[in-house]
């Protein structure tokens, strides 16, 4: 075999080769949907009796051929630009190196697998409503409907994807109090004068609209009694109640309340 | 290769050596080797399978890539019969041979037809690699001058108080053609790489080429001669001097043939 040329000299013969080990090792690693590209070190864990020559860094499969890999022989890094769109799956780089004694390596892969971003449920803000009973409000709140929703950085999944917020549905979101958005239906519940002279004259305003009010969970006094419109309310002779009669008006169902104290003349 | 046609003498380029010269060769391997058994590697002259001279220098590794290197040698030829022989490297434990050179021949150059011929690179080149090292190739030619030229490169005005004729700028210099003698295609290779270099010297005396190596052809010869026109330069890196005359200041080589004037 001739060993060299451009010399007066020529020679022909062969020499032995100290053993050596020019192994390119496959890496694995995982990204999701979302990330556009991954860089690492793919001959951080390559071996080579002699070193590798990073000059002579060769890609032979590329994963993103509209964008190819960029190699920086500098630093050893490899970046590697997935496909626009990409979908779930196992994307393969493949590559070869020589060593400094020019010792090309064999091919290693690298596999790129691609997962989907995870997810969760969470409320639906449009589907906001608040929880009524008997068409007053009870002070919670609730959504009717599920988003879906990433985990990674909270945004909306694209196209939106929703279902029922259903008891029972392991993602269900229960109802809260939530007295600033769905305060409850004012109550009567304060402490309504009475005549002992028991009868009749005019009523006169006690409360205005809306003056006093609390939940079935805080009452204000004694009672919490939820009135039907243009219902005559008769309070109960107890604690210290003397059976007298009050009226109250439900202005509009279920939000306003006038009370009025009426003296009976019995 | 495509095959060489009307060939009637098959003749080819045995490199001369004078016994008692000092000479060097470098094998600018295509691929540095790394046999580790180097250590018991001797270079042998051999005139076919007959050893004639076993241990006729020390062989020197030069590395190039961790463990790879080349092999190079500086020698004096041993006082040997005149004729053809060859270099051998030889592995002297497991007694195998390693590789040999092309023909070489041993004379005493009755004729004075050899020039000693020295170059090296400034930087790597076919394999050389000079970078690391300070190698110079040394070697017998058989190279002769067949034509002397000069060249001159002069802006010129007469001067108007006096009628006298003014360099603005004068520039000669001395051009040889020179001629090897039979060489066959792997030696004109040669040739043609080693005008290739930056620092040639033949006798002690640098020339630059001119224009490119080139080959005399006979059609019915494997052997031909090689032509080239070379500068004569100045000796050593120092290539210029500045001197002071009458006229202005004149770069002046070393070697007093080339001349820039500046007044």
């Amino acid at each position: 075999m001739q060993l060299n040329k451009n010399n007066f000299l020529r020679w022909e013969g062969s020499f032995n080769e100290a053993s050596f080990t020019a192994e390119a090792v496959n890496d694995d690693l995982q990204t999701d949907t979302k990330v556009k590209e991954v860089t690492l070190q793919p001959l951080a864990n390559d071996i080579s009796t002699y070193g590798i020559d990073y000059s002579t860094f060769e890609i032979t499969q590329q994963v993103n051929t509209d964008k190819p890999a960029s190699w920086n022989p500098i630093n050893g890094n490899l970046t590697i630009f997935l496909p626009e769109g990409v979908q779930p799956g196992v994307l393969n780089l493949r590559y070869r190196w020589e060593d400094l004694n020019q010792n090309l390596s064999n091919e290693a892969t690298i596999a790129v697998t691609v997962i989907a971003r995870a997810t969760g449920w969470r409320v639906h803000p449009p589907s906001f409503v608040c929880v009524m009973e008997g068409g007053v409000r009870t002070g919670y709140s609730r959504y009717n409907s599920l988003q879906r929703y990433y985990l990674d950085d909270s945004t909306t999944v694209s196209p939106l994807e929703t279902k029922g917020n259903d008891a029972g549905d392991p993602d269900y979101v229960a109802p809260v109090l939530d007295h600033a958005n769905c305060p409850v239906t004012e109550y009567v519940s304060h402490n309504l004068s009475f005549s002992p002279d028991g009868y009749e004259s005019a009523c006169q305003m006690l409360f205005p609209a809306s003056s006093y009010y609390t939940s079935k969970d805080q009452p204000y006094l004694t009672y919490g009694v939820t009135l039907a419109s243009n219902q005559a309310l008769t309070l109960p002779a107890a604690d210290g109640w003397y059976g007298n009669l009050a009226q109250a008006f439900r202005v509009a169902s279920g939000t306003i309340i006038e009370v009025r104290q009426c003296n009976f003349i019995p | 290769m495509i095959k060489k046609g009307y060939i009637k003498d098959n003749r080819s380029f045995n490199v001369p050596y004078i016994p008692g010269e000092n000479y060097t060769f470098y094998i600018n391997f295509d691929k540095p080797i790394s046999d580790p058994d180097f250590a018991d590697f001797v270079l042998q002259i051999r005139r076919g399978d007959e050893l004639v001279v076993d241990n006729a220098a020390t062989l020197q590794r030069h590395f190039i890539r961790n463990i790879s290197y080349n092999i190079y040698c500086e020698f004096i030829f041993p006082a040997i019969p005149e004729g053809c022989y060859q270099f051998v490297i030889y592995d002297k434990v497991k007694q195998i041979e390693k590789c040999r050179s092309n023909s070489i021949e041993c004379t005493n150059d009755p004729f004075g037809v050899l020039a000693k011929v020295e170059y090296r690179n400034k930087s790597d080149l076919y394999e050389f690699q000079y970078e690391s090292n300070v190698f110079h190739n040394i070697f017998s030619l058989p190279i002769f001058q067949v034509d002397l030229q000069f060249e001159t490169d002069r802006k010129q005005y007469r001067n108007v108080s006096d009628r006298r004729i003014r360099n603005l700028r004068s520039f000669r210099d001395k051009v040889i053609t020179a001629e090897l003698y039979w060489l066959d295609d792997d030696a004109h290779e040669a040739a043609s790489a080693m005008f290739m270099h930056s620092d040639i010297k033949f006798n002690g005396t640098y020339y630059e080429p001119k224009g490119a190596y080139e080959i005399e052809t006979v059609v019915l010869l494997n052997i031909a001669k090689g032509r080239i026109e070379l500068y004569v330069a100045a000796t050593g890196s120092t290539l210029n001097v500045l001197v002071w005359s009458q006229d202005g200041f004149n770069i002046v080589s070393q070697n007093g043939f080339n001349m820039i004037q500046i007044r």
